[in-house]
């Protein structure tokens, strides 16, 4: 996936060619950046920039394969749109109302299980593998993020 | 929140959903769990982001930061994170890291309309140094500044305060930790005499009750709401309580949840406070053996410029106010004057805000009286389409749960009080109702200030970085201080500078009126983060003045700086940070910083090399100073002193501060790195350790004088995850001021508020001093009666609308970490203009669509939001400040609190309306 990001950026670039030129030791002149050039929002700090409509992932769970993960046990994100799931409440927890499957066989065609880890309480009974999801685990949004169409600002070369 | 049809259409997906789920294309389930690889080496850690301070442990292979996991031996989180602590590992790999110095250049030589030109860090100092002495020379030392951060770590911070204060004697150092918590550090001074909460996080499990202020925890602090939350879960009898000027996440799994107008949080305590008196819910043993009460004055301003000067045609209105103020009718009753009169107060007492006297419990019972459930439930309640016997009754509820004396209650609070132009005197109401009903200090009582930097606590309020402060809760004003610092700085008398600096959002007011020249911001991106932006970009790109900003990324203050130098992150350096609840944890180095980038404290010991104690411990002017030991406006020249201590007038800051005989005793390489590097070490060529020599130098001020930290070597230990201060005799203090947990508290006092600072006080009404006479209240802490007040600026019939700035859980600050990390940016890609959708119709608005958010002081555009995760009440808008695309503080108020100096970004003007053009199409 990292693959397909684009570098859109001509600072990374130019910063790229300033230390490529350091390190084979030729005398490249280095290219000015113009402050425009630098930052996440392109253009001058006195424009105002026209923001673009924020991507919004519409799937219906299942429609979209789980997607790879930053690194081993990361959270795993949500591949379809959960606003309809939300709000998590003390009565109501529609993730946990699917996803609380066995995870000692996890099948293919059901939603991604609730490992165990997430039925341990850590903080008083980190022993005991309980019958509910811990407490302290309820409000899956704090850690699962939802997948969605936006592409990288900056590319990433975490993992490389 | 629900929207219609919600039901139906998940009746349909959870019948569907294990069809829909057979069809997909999916990576292999057994793929998901792969084991972290053999071959890496973890270490503990904590968290980049926010002020909990959550343990994690970091994986690292040939040279890089590879996994993040939460710590299960860590108290604070015990294995968990949210998902920003798992992108600890990520946001080291932007690809537009900086890598080398920028310096804006024409024809070879730094020009201010120059573009950026790569430089060596010797032509970076090069010019920092000529540009630091050509004002220096025009302007002294107030001519210089330095804006640091609730991000730098202890060192750091130690570092800057010791550069700046002791080396260049100047106070302008201030941190951006001036935006996030200063009012609750005044109130801690006020209320205690000593900063830094009462209780610890352990609270969370204790307590029956969780009071809301204003912090959307399950956003902003979201691994201590899960801990609130799995108690709230497991006990039926616990309560959340959400106070909050919209609903948002906190109020999902909130029992009550109570929406307020904005500002009116001051007449809510009060209503609380006068319940709890009326009701005879005081705890008067407590009161009595433990407290005083006290007031101040009212007529404080709203912390804005003196002067019109500078301000637009626009801004004049609220500017006035500054300097006098029509009561509103609500303020007149609140204030016990007669609401059918008018009342223009001048604001005589702005400059001496923080001025208080002692009172009697009977003048706090007829300052209450005005607030009556009536009064205060038709000025707070904040939806207008809630039912008022709904609102009164949560209010009635609420004032239930901290009158009863069986009930423990914890008040949370964090942006949304400090945040405040009256953020030191709701802060200190907190601590009125919970002293009055003896709840405070005690396992599961307590008013907790939380913060959201990783080291507000660690750094910016107990090494001291603010433009008043010196480490360990000293002052520059106070001679007994000054001279404290100077024994241990080995400096000579009247080296440190007695009067206060410029406060963060002041060095941006200096910089457009030309009293500050020179300026290095470090772990931070003001020109971003401090209200009213539209007036400090031309001031920095405009007028005479140079801007070093030392950073990761390329930021928005990166833009408007003359000079970008490039900076190590968390793990590619040495450091500590301290969180919310006074625990001091430190990790080790784990990677190089990347390229020509370097630690900030390496930064900061190679610039005090160019400085010779004769160019900066000679005389110097110092405008406005007026001190019993110094003549007027004017610094001595020490160095005959300095030369009677030993030092020759040509040695150097980086000599005297830094590689101090001392310093250089802590020998590098160092058996507790355990083979890691240290790149302040490696680009320095030195052979002692700075990061550890600077912490032990630095807790030297805090042993034996209640904020005792423990030798560096013992946080490094396995079986150490932090600790929490005062750390005596090797145990720390999970409550202060109760002498069962507390070894500073007197023996037999039960409780002892032993905090030394104000207090000493005259006596007198509530109109004013009666007795000048101070009177010393040794171990007592203060009940202050406040009042309500009406906000610097309100809605009116062209800005119709109330503006609040914060967070989401998703991006941290200004998002220059987290927008790089691609998950994250994903899942909030951009910053939204959240609004009622009755308020959007009105104005022509839709879901998705473009519009304009303006105020009196700029206008910024942003998509509107009329769903999702906070459901704003009509008349009120939200809008986040991490998308520097969004960039609304063009658009808010630079008011503050008088008292702290605190910037209200909850409460300000604005109109919003359709943008036209093809973005709508």
């Amino acid at each position: 996936m990292r693959k397909r990001w684009i570098l859109t950026a001509t600072v990374i670039l130019a910063l790229a060619a300033g230390a490529g030129g350091l390190a084979r030791g030729e005398q490249e002149q280095p290219t000015p950046i113009a402050d425009a050039d630098l930052g996440l929002s392109k253009g001058s700090v006195f424009e105002v920039p026209s923001p673009p409509v924020p991507a919004v992932n519409e799937a219906d769970p299942g429609d979209l394969p789980p997607v790879a993960r930053a690194f081993p046990d990361a959270p795993p994100r949500v591949p379809h749109a959960v606003a309809d799931f939300l709000p998590i409440t003390r009565r109501e927890n529609w993730c946990v109302d699917c996803h609380a499957l066995d995870w000692t066989a996890p099948q293919e065609d059901e939603p991604t299980p609730i490992p165990e880890s997430h039925y341990r309480d850590l903080r008083a009974a980190p022993e005991t593998v309980g019958d509910e999801v811990a407490g302290a685990r309820w409000v899956c949004v704090s850690c699962h993020l939802p997948v969605t169409a936006a592409p990288p600002l900056v590319a990433s070369s975490f993992g490389d | 929140m629900e929207l219609n049809g919600s039901w139906s259409r998940r009746d349909f997906i959870k019948a569907s959903v294990a069809a829909a789920a057979a069809s997909a294309v999916g990576i292999p389930v057994a793929a998901w769990a792969a084991s972290p690889d053999a071959e890496w080496r973890w270490d503990k850690g904590v968290c980049r982001f926010c002020g909990v301070g959550c343990g994690i442990r970091i994986a690292t292979h040939a040279g890089r930061v590879v996994a993040v996991q939460g710590d299960r031996d860590n108290p604070v989180n015990r294995g968990l994170l949210c998902a920003k602590g798992y992108a600890n590992a990520q946001i080291l790999y932007g690809e537009d890291r900086l890598t080398r110095p920028l310096l804006r250049m024409k024809d070879g030589k730094f020009d201010k309309q120059g573009d950026f030109v790569p430089v060596s860090w010797e032509r970076a100092f090069d010019e920092m140094e000529r540009q630091f002495k050509r004002v220096h020379a025009e302007l002294g030392p107030t001519g210089v500044g330095i804006m640091g951060s609730g991000q730098y770590t202890v060192q750091e911070g130690y570092a800057a305060v010791k550069l700046a204060k002791a080396g260049w004697r100047t106070n302008n150092l201030d941190p951006n930790a001036r935006h996030c918590m200063a009012s609750a550090v005044a109130a801690f001074m006020q209320v205690f005499g000593i900063d830094e909460p009462a209780g610890c996080y352990d609270d969370i499990e204790l307590t029956d009750t969780a009071v809301l202020w204003g912090a959307n925890m399950a956003e902003m602090h979201p691994m201590l709401w899960a801990r609130i939350v799995d108690r709230r879960l497991a006990r039926d009898d616990y309560r959340i309580v959400n106070l909050t000027t919209y609903a948002n996440r906190s109020s999902d799994l909130a029992d009550d949840e109570i929406v307020f107008a904005p500002g009116t949080d001051l007449a809510i305590w009060n209503y609380i406070a006068r319940e709890i008196v009326e009701r005879g819910a005081v705890d008067h043993e407590f009161v009595d053996r433990h407290c005083v009460f006290a007031t101040g004055p009212y007529d404080i301003g709203y912390g804005m410029r003196g002067t019109d000067e500078f301000a637009y045609a626009a801004e004049k209105d609220t500017q006035a106010r500054e300097r006098d103020v029509v009561l509103t009718r609500e303020e007149a009753i609140a204030q016990r004057r007669n609401p059918d009169e008018v009342h223009r107060i001048a604001q005589t007492s702005a400059a001496a805000a923080g001025k208080h006297w002692r009172i009697s419990f009977d003048e706090l019972r007829r300052a209450l009286a005005p607030y009556t459930l009536d009064f205060v439930a038709a000025l707070s309640q904040g939806d207008p389409e809630e039912k008022p016997d709904a609102y009164r009754q949560k209010l009635e509820r609420l004032a239930g749960y901290y009158a009863d004396p069986r009930r423990k209650v914890v008040s949370f609070w964090t942006m949304g009080f400090n945040q405040h132009t009256r953020g030191t005197w709701v802060n200190e109401q907190a601590y009125m109702v919970h002293l009055l009903t003896g709840k405070q200090a005690k396992p599961g009582n307590g008013a907790f200030s939380l913060t959201g930097q990783p080291s507000a606590c660690g750094t910016a309020r107990e090494v001291g970085t603010f433009s008043h402060r010196l480490p360990a809760d000293m002052v520059v004003d106070n001679p007994g201080h000054r001279r404290r610092a100077e024994e241990v700085w080995k400096l000579p008398g009247r080296t440190l500078n007695p009067k206060v600096g410029s406060h963060i959002t002041k060095m941006m007011r200096d910089l457009e009126d030309g009293s500050l020249k020179w300026l290095w911001v470090q772990v931070t991106n003001p020109f971003q983060s401090t209200a009213n932006a539209n007036h400090w970009l031309p001031a920095a790109r405009e007028r005479d003045c140079f801007i070093v900003v030392s950073d990761v990324y390329p930021t928005l203050s990166c833009k408007v700086a003359d000079l970008i130098l490039p900076s190590a992150m968390i793990f590619e350096k040495w450091g500590a940070y301290g969180n919310s609840e006074r625990r001091t944890q430190m990790w080790r180095q784990q990677v190089p910083p990347p390229g020509e980038a370097r630690s900030d404290v390496w930064q900061m010991m190679e610039l005090a090399k160019r400085f010779t104690l004769a160019e900066v411990w000679g005389a110097q002017p110092v405008p406005g100073l007026s001190d019993p030991e110094f003549d007027d406006g004017a610094l001595p020249d020490v160095l005959a002193e300095a030369e009677k201590l030993g030092y020759a007038r040509d040695a150097t800051l980086y000599d005297v501060l830094f590689a101090t005989p001392a310093n250089r005793r802590f020998a590098w390489p160092d058996p507790i790195a355990d083979g890691r590097g240290n790149c302040t070490v490696s680009a320095a060529g030195l052979e002692w350790f700075p990061e550890k020599a600077l912490f032990e130098e630095y807790a030297e001020f805090g042993r034996g004088h209640a904020h005792d930290l423990a030798a560096f070597d013992t946080y490094y230990r396995d079986d150490v995850r932090g600790l929490r201060w005062p750390v005596v005799d090797g145990r720390e203090t999970p409550w202060r001021f109760n002498e069962e947990h507390d070894p500073y508290c007197a023996p037999g006092s039960g409780f002892d508020f032993y905090g030394g600072a104000l207090k000493a006080l005259p006596a007198g009404d509530l109109d004013g001093v009666t007795d000048p006479a101070p009177q010393s209240l040794p171990g007592r802490a203060k009940i202050f009666f406040r009042p309500y007040a009406a906000p610097a600026e309100s809605p009116d019939a062209d800005y119709p609308l109330w503006l609040a700035t914060g967070r989401v859980l998703e991006h941290w600050h200004s998002g220059t970490m987290t927008r790089r990390v691609p998950e994250l940016h994903a899942a909030v890609p951009t910053a939204q203009l959240f609004m009622h959708p009755a308020d959007a119709k009105a104005r022509s608005l839709a879901q998705d669509d473009l519009a304009w958010i303006e105020s009196r002081r700029g206008k910024i555009r942003a998509r509107v939001e009329t769903a999702g995760r906070n459901a704003m009440p009509r008349g009120s808008v939200f809008v986040p400040w991490f998308d520097e695309g969004v960039f609304i503080n063009k658009v808010t108020l630079d008011a503050t609190c008088p008292i702290s100096k605190e910037t209200d970004f909850k409460k300000c003007a604005v109109q919003v309306y359709k943008a036209e053009g093809p973005e709508n199409a």
